[in-house]
């Protein structure tokens, strides 16, 4: 018994009605968008400083409140169709998620250094190729895990939108804005599709009777 | 353990799990905290009585916890691998791999 193969199908099927990819299209459209409108806010307005704190409201919002939503969607729409699983914490390293976000905050140090040089243009380019390249792997790599065939979607779409926005060459903010916000809405989307085929297909049973 | 000894310890593996619709609920079980009857009804393509009689076997041997309850207005039943069902299932798994890996040699 593979007991790998059984946890990934699990996971699958958790991610199957489309909710939390949603979620997360929300999430990463909402924070494109407002970076991008507080980027032509311009810098040091008042308006800048409040679409910011209205940006790190939404995040927390989204972040803490989404995983609520979700939950209550599941119970209403999924378990009844497709039944419930209660996953096990996944085993992370301290040492490796630590390295992994004193790393992150390196590299963003590092990008916001960078996006005041002079060469920030070509910066701006190379930047979201790279993002769409890193989301196409990490796309690829669940569609791979999963056998869902719509993350090979979303990893070619990654790939297309990082080259189109690095050609635009509308700088290394505003482009790193219209990654998200293209990320986002294409997770909306492919999660959309999702819960459409999801409900399509899978009936709410009444273990009692017949289905419903 | 020679090879033939190894073989033979087939003999005393334990049937309750050695019984492929239960080690598929089982397998299921042991990746999860739990997992409902739905969820298991979809996953071992089990008919709602097969899949009853066979939970309520490893329920009675103390392998599985079952639970009924609600989330939201939905019954659900609960099922959750238990402590001696985790050492029974581990302990197969075991005598399995060595079997299969002796009769490759």
């Amino acid at each position: 018994m593979n007991t790998k193969k059984i946890l990934n199908r699990a996971y699958a099927h958790w991610l199957k009605d489309g909710f939390a990819e949603i979620g997360a299209g929300i999430f990463m459209a909402g924070v494109g968008a407002l970076r991008a409108i507080i980027h032509f806010a311009g810098a040091k307005t008042a308006a800048y400083y409040w679409l910011s704190i209205g940006l790190l409201a939404f995040m927390i919002v989204v972040a803490g409140g989404g995983g609520y939503v979700v939950k209550l969607l599941k119970t209403r729409v999924t378990y009844p169709r497709t039944g419930y699983t209660a996953f096990k914490p996944y085993p992370y390293k301290y040492r490796s998620m630590l390295a992994l976000f004193i790393a992150g905050g390196i590299l963003g140090g590092v990008l916001g250094v960078l996006s005041t040089q002079p060469n920030e243009q070509w910066i701006g380019i190379f930047i979201p190729i790279g993002q769409g390249i890193v989301a196409g792997i990490v796309f690829s790599y669940a569609a791979l895990r999963l056998e869902e065939k719509r993350f090979y979607y979303l990893a070619a779409f990654s790939i297309v939108i990082g080259i189109l926005i690095g050609a635009l060459g509308v700088g290394l903010v505003l482009g790193l804005s219209f990654f998200y916000l293209s990320i986002g809405l294409a997770l909306i989307v492919t999660g959309s599709v999702g819960l459409v085929q999801y409900l399509r297909g899978h009936a709410a049973i009444d273990l009692k009777g017949e289905k419903q | 353990m020679s090879d033939s000894e190894t073989l033979q310890s087939m003999l005393g593996v334990d049937r309750l799990i050695h019984e492929p619709a239960r080690l598929i609920i089982l397998s299921i079980l042991y990746v999860l905290v739990s997992a409902d009857f739905l969820y298991l009804l979809s996953e071992t393509k089990l008919g709602r009585g097969n899949l009853s009689s066979h939970l309520k076997r490893l329920e009675d041997a103390e392998y599985i916890r079952i639970e009924k309850t609600y989330r939201g207005k939905t019954p659900m039943t609960i099922c959750r691998l238990s402590g001696t069902g985790k050492a029974a299932f581990e302990t197969y798994r075991e005598q399995l791999k060595n079997v299969v890996a002796a009769m490759y040699e």
